[in-house]
């Protein structure tokens, strides 16, 4: 009896151990992920019956293995017993990219956030604050787990006091004169830059320029410290210059005129890259393509407020020398001459946004000359080519992962690539869905001031009255504000506006506000509301109101009226504000500007309706 | 050979016979651990989130109820009434009086770990690589040992009486001050430095490395230390054992 007792007991107890090991419940089948596991890590993953776009060409139904962060294998067939338990992401009807690379962008504040999480893994910046840009290098040479894009950047560009470049509210160093250009160079590569940026605007009045000398000697400099120099340029005379003077490569296609096969093939010849930035140029010839991405589906539940802020925004007039059609014109003729297209948006100036907007470029692309998987490859493969980047652009063993999972085949439909199913940045998943957001708690009151009683300017939940001017931007604007009595509507209280609107800043301004703009900002809800209306009269002419969103900083959101020495109750629809939150307002701004001059108005019984 | 394992077999089978016929024991040993991590891994709002960290400690406390119980108040009673000594004069031989005691220490603590682990993945919602949960099982198995050392030492060296209030305080002191009931970084840095000579500390920081739990845990360091402890315990109880048998 005993002995039989020793035998079953020991045979149910390890029985029961090995099934409860097989019972127990694993990662796959069930969401609630507690502890990430030693066995396998995290940027450990394959794609399984997947089409690949390596970087030039598609390859249909094939598997890839990543295995911590690097791309490990692409095969047709794998050993699924020798993987072991590992994340598998089936690939049924699925395409993955190299992780889209944007070779013209401005990264500031939370852009490598903004576009990491669509998929553009990669930022060429051209033209940011040289702060931290050492801290990047290293940011971008590990496959730590990060939530930002890796970035390479120009530091600040090439440029003179008061040329392009120098409107942005920072003081940047600029190019005096010949001598200097040795040292400037220099000075980039210690503070990081990757390459030279510079600007060239010869032959136009509104903006000073380095001249053909200077340029010659920055691209000359450059290239004796091994740096590629790349130049902004806005027409035909300017590329043809710097073509001539062997520049690497421009950030923007010229569109003043169609291209002569002189220049091309010149081009063509010397083996240049164009970076055309064809959705900037589309903004600046009002061609509105944004407000479609803006209603995208498909996108605009994973666009921040800033990225919805600057893809709202619009240039504020049609400028002269941007022509849309003669841009596509010009890379078609480009292309078909050899020269190499590369993909760059140029977020996030009015009308692109960090992250989407390098998608829009690719379709752009697409329909200028280059078939889908060129335009593709000008974001991935070509890019990287051009720049040197040896780890990233190509679907290849020993590839950092980085790594779009769409949906579809763009090989057929350019437009599937904003299927966005998944990001992996160094082999780890990138979370698609913003963190939430902070909505403000309702406006409590739709009165802003009716400027009666003492204390009117005085801050009201948080929102108080106060001028603003373009000095914050370096510009030399001024303005004031007082609250009087008798020259509001009808003889009652009003707040009278004195603003003095001076040259110094691109789009120069000067007014009041109304709002909370004391950090910590996090604004209020006027999705109640659909109109801000107010009375006002003054000096005649083109005034706008300016709103702002708590959590963006970029341009703000306007709308213009007219001012006449009668009172009129303007009332403007809170929907034309472009890329306003209405969840997060933090105020609006009633301006003069950008025509010059001195301004004083009346306002009075502002409010939402 | 064949007769060791012969009376082996059979003073296995006694002593889970008489685990049976005395279920008052062994449920209290069995039932606690379960108990507290349903209280702290599940029914304490906000718990749950580290219900897989509680695991890997309150595992170790799985074991130890067993092992210190069983092996403390038992010897020290069959000592007590000189049950061993007939034992050590009888044929029966040592290695299988105290090898039977380890078996079914081992199957009781199984049992105590197979309801925890239940409990653990149905009740807390943990989910883990099949390859985590068979690893952390064994390690909670093996971390059984150095707790029979220590069970044995006492019943080696103390009376029934004092074994098994002696048993409660250690088993008591090694499960709070270990970290075994409330995570470790919790603690007051002198309680965390203090941790660090009880194996129970050890033992939970080597099933959280299997687990992968997040923090900075020096694995070789854990294992060394519980290697040195268990053979000083070992040494300990040898010593005892002889000294018992001379007696």
């Amino acid at each position: 009896m005993i002995k039989y007792i020793f035998s079953i007991v020991s045979a149910v107890v390890i029985v029961m151990l090995i099934t409860l090991v097989f019972i127990l419940p694993t990662n796959k089948d069930s969401d609630n992920l507690q502890a990430p596991s030693a066995a396998t890590s995290d940027n450990t993953l394959l794609l399984k019956n997947i089409r690949v776009f390596d970087g030039s060409k598609f390859i249909e139904n094939t598997n890839v293995l990543v295995k911590e962060g690097l791309i490990a294998q692409i095969s047709s067939s794998i050993d699924m017993q020798k993987l072991g338990d590992i994340d598998v992401i089936e690939g049924q009807n699925l395409t993955v990219l190299p992780g889209i690379i944007d070779a013209h962008t401005h990264s500031y504040g939370n852009a490598l956030e903004d576009a990491l999480r669509l998929g553009v893994t990669t930022h060429l910046d051209m033209f940011t604050s040289e702060l931290g840009l050492l801290d990047s290098i290293g940011q971008r040479q590990n496959l730590q787990q990060t939530d930002k894009a890796d970035l390479f950047s120009s530091g600040t560009l090439a440029t003179v006091d008061g040329g392009h470049g120098t409107q942005y509210g920072f003081a940047i160093d600029t190019i005096k004169n010949i001598d200097e250009v040795a040292a400037w160079v220099t000075r980039r590569q210690q503070a990081g830059a990757d390459y030279i940026k510079l600007v060239y605007m010869p032959n136009q009045q509104k903006v000073p320029s380095l001249d053909k000398q200077t340029a010659q000697e920055v691209i000359k400099q450059g290239h004796l410290l091994g740096l590629k120099v790349l130049a902004h340029i806005s027409t035909y005379q300017a590329a043809k210059d710097l073509i001539e003077a062997d520049i690497d490569g421009l950030v923007h296609i010229f569109a003043d005129q169609v291209v002569t096969e002189e220049v091309v093939n010149l081009a063509a010849e010397k083996d240049i890259f164009i970076i055309p930035t064809l959705g900037v140029i589309a903004s600046a010839d009002q061609q509105n393509s944004s407000s479609q991405l803006l209603a995208d589906g498909r996108i605009s539940g994973i666009l921040s407020a800033q990225q919805k802020q600057s893809l709202g925004a619009s240039f504020e007039h049609s400028a002269s020398g941007f022509d849309f059609a003669i841009a596509k014109q010009n890379v078609e003729l480009f292309k078909q001459a050899g020269v190499t297209i590369l993909s760059g948006s140029d977020s996030p100036n009015p009308g692109t946004a960090y992250g989407v907007s390098a998608y829009h470029e690719i379709v752009l692309l697409s329909e200028s000359g280059l078939s889908n998987s060129e335009a593709l490859a000008a974001a991935t493969q070509d890019t990287a080519t051009q720049f040197g980047l040896e780890d990233r652009g190509t679907i290849e063993v020993g590839k950092r992962a980085d790594l779009v999972v769409i949906e579809g085949d763009p090989n057929l439909d350019i437009d599937t690539i904003f299927n966005l199913k998944y990001v992996l940045k160094n082999g780890f998943r990138i979370q698609q869905k913003l963190a939430q957001s902070n909505h403000g708690i309702a406006i409590e009151s739709a009165l802003l001031g009716d400027f009666e009683n003492q204390g009117a300017l005085q801050a009201k939940e948080g929102f108080s009255w106060g001028h603003t001017h373009d000095g914050y931007a370096n510009g030399n604007s001024k303005a004031t504000i007082s609250q009087l009595d008798i020259i509001g509507v009808a003889g009652s209280g009003g707040l009278r506006v004195v603003a003095n609107v001076e040259s110094g800043f691109p789009y120069p301004w000067a007014g009041a506000t109304v709002g909370d703009f004391s950090p910590p900002v996090i604004g209020v809800d006027i999705s109640a509301y659909s109109h801000i209306a107010f009375d006002v009269k003054g000096t005649q002419g083109d005034y706008r109101v300016m709103s702002f969103t708590a959590t963006a900083t970029s341009i703000p959101p306007s709308q213009n009226f007219k001012v006449s020495q009668q009172w009129q109750r303007i009332r403007l629809p809170l929907s034309a504000f472009n890329g306003l939150d209405h969840s997060q307002l933090s105020g609006f701004a009633f301006v003069a500007g950008p025509a010059l001059g001195e301004f004083e108005f009346v306002l009075d019984n502002v409010g939402l309706e | 050979m064949n007769r060791i394992l012969h009376s082996f077999v059979l003073e296995t089978g006694a002593e889970l016979l008489k685990a049976f016929r005395a279920p008052e024991f062994i449920f209290p040993t069995l039932g606690m651990p379960v108990a507290f991590y349903a209280l702290f891994a599940i029914m304490l709002p906000g718990s749950n989130e580290n219900a897989a960290g509680l695991l890997a400690t309150y595992g170790v406390f799985a074991v130890m109820g067993p092992a210190i119980f069983g092996f403390g108040i038992s010897v020290a009673n069959e000592r007590d009434k000189g049950w061993l000594d007939l034992k050590l004069a009888a044929p029966s031989q040592g290695f299988s009086y105290i090898g039977a005691k380890v078996f079914s220490t081992l199957l009781f603590s199984s049992i105590s770990l197979i309801i925890i682990y239940l409990a653990a993945g149905f009740g807390a919602g943990v989910a883990l690589p099949q390859s985590t949960w068979a690893m952390m099982l064994c390690v909670h198995l093996l971390a059984t040992f150095p707790f029979i050392l220590i069970g044995l030492s006492i019943g080696f060296t103390c009376s029934g009486n004092a074994a098994m209030a002696i048993s409660n305080i250690i088993f008591l002191a090694l499960a709070a001050l270990g970290g075994l009931w409330i995570p470790m970084m919790l603690f007051p840095q002198s309680m965390q430095t203090f941790a660090q000579f009880l194996p129970t500390f050890h033992l939970s920081e080597i099933a959280l490395f299997v687990l992968g739990a997040t923090g900075e845990r020096n694995i070789v360091y854990n294992l060394m230390c519980v290697g040195m402890m268990s053979i000083g315990l070992l040494v300990f109880t040898a010593i005892a054992w002889s000294k018992q048998r001379s007696h």
